[in-house]
């Protein structure tokens, strides 16, 4: 049960972010060619490897599993909450959506401003790549080794992330253009109810409490959580929709 | 114009932004609530207390909902003004 879910929280988090990193990509090719965007995204995705089989292997072999779990789980609830918060604000409307036109319009104007390119590579326009890739693909990776390592699946978890990372690099440079029509906010909704049901279950396990049911008690909380983000959406544009009414009549 | 040391100094700014956003960041709220989590949790173990388990989700949600309700305050004192 719980590999299913790790696998899918590290895909749906490896798409969600892919897709940010790709608009980068496709603004770099635009103005600077496909070859620097691509050679700038597979150094950001080697990097991304080479952190995930140095430190994987290290947290499990070096970190007693009952420890690892406890740290790991607090990581995993913090950046999890924070997923979460980000999705329900976006949701009722209190903060705008993730925007990849507007990104893409952004990061174009500021490759043309830096220059002609010069010879085959041109380097800002790498280090625009890298950089993309690298940041977006940096919380998958956390991901990766969060819930990889303690669920005893980072193997699987790593090759999740990076067939869906080509995947969807792959989907948008067959259509060449930014994938702005993926729902990015559900997606980050559901990878962050995934993040916290973990981090809570990982957490109170390594401070003595005790699950019914033992794993089984995630997919509770899962449901848990996903109910409980429903009504605070509702809760927030309930909220907003008040507010309006006010501002309107003074 | 944009140079390459100009580039690569906003690279590191923006590795350093990412590890700073992961653990405290914009949300000072999330990291204290987990924080009074692991604090409750520990303290009613050493007390001897048994810990009922539907504790934990519960001050997760609370720590949510009063961080939103929180941002849903400044966004309403903005748009008043």
């Amino acid at each position: 049960m719980s590999t299913t879910v790790v696998i899918l929280a590290v895909a749906l988090a490896s798409g969600v972010e892919m897709v940010e990193a790709f608009t980068i990509l496709l603004a770099v090719a635009t103005t600077k060619g496909w070859k620097t965007a691509i050679v700038g995204a597979v150094a950001a995705l080697l990097t991304l490897v080479l952190i995930v089989a140095v430190l994987g292997p290290a947290l499990i072999h070096g970190v007693p599993i009952y420890a690892l779990r406890t740290v790991v789980g607090i990581i995993t609830l913090i950046f999890g909450l924070q997923w979460v918060r980000k999705a329900i604000l976006r949701s009722s409307g209190l903060k705008a959506l993730h925007d990849e036109d507007a990104v893409y319009e952004r990061e174009v104007t500021e490759l043309n401003r830096s220059g002609a390119t010069r010879g085959s590579v041109d380097p800002i326009g790498f280090t625009v790549a890298y950089k993309g890739t690298f940041l977006e693909g940096l919380e998958v990776v956390v991901i990766v080794l969060t819930l990889g390592t303690t669920s005893g699946h980072l193997l699987t978890a790593s090759f999740a992330a990076v067939v869906t990372a080509l995947f969807v690099f792959g989907v948008g440079a067959t259509l060449s253009r930014q994938l702005s029509k993926v729902p990015e906010n559900k997606m980050k909704m559901g990878v962050g109810v995934m993040l916290i049901s973990f981090g809570t279950f990982w957490t109170a396990e390594g401070l003595h409490v005790h699950w019914p049911y033992s794993d089984l008690s995630i997919v509770g909380l899962i449901a848990f959580y996903a109910v409980s983000s429903y009504l605070l959406v509702l809760y927030l544009q309930r909220s907003m929709g008040q507010l309006d009414k006010k501002v309107t009549s003074h | 114009m944009l140079t390459r040391g100009e580039s690569y100094l906003k690279f590191i700014k923006a590795v350093g932004r990412f590890f700073w956003d992961l653990l405290i960041g914009e949300t000072p709220g999330l990291t204290a609530g987990v924080a009074t989590l692991v604090v409750s949790l520990t303290l009613l173990y050493l007390l001897g207390v048994s810990i009922p388990y539907l504790l934990a989700p519960f001050i997760v949600v609370v720590t949510l909902f009063f961080s939103l309700r929180h941002q849903l305050k400044d966004t309403s004192k903005r748009r008043r003004r």
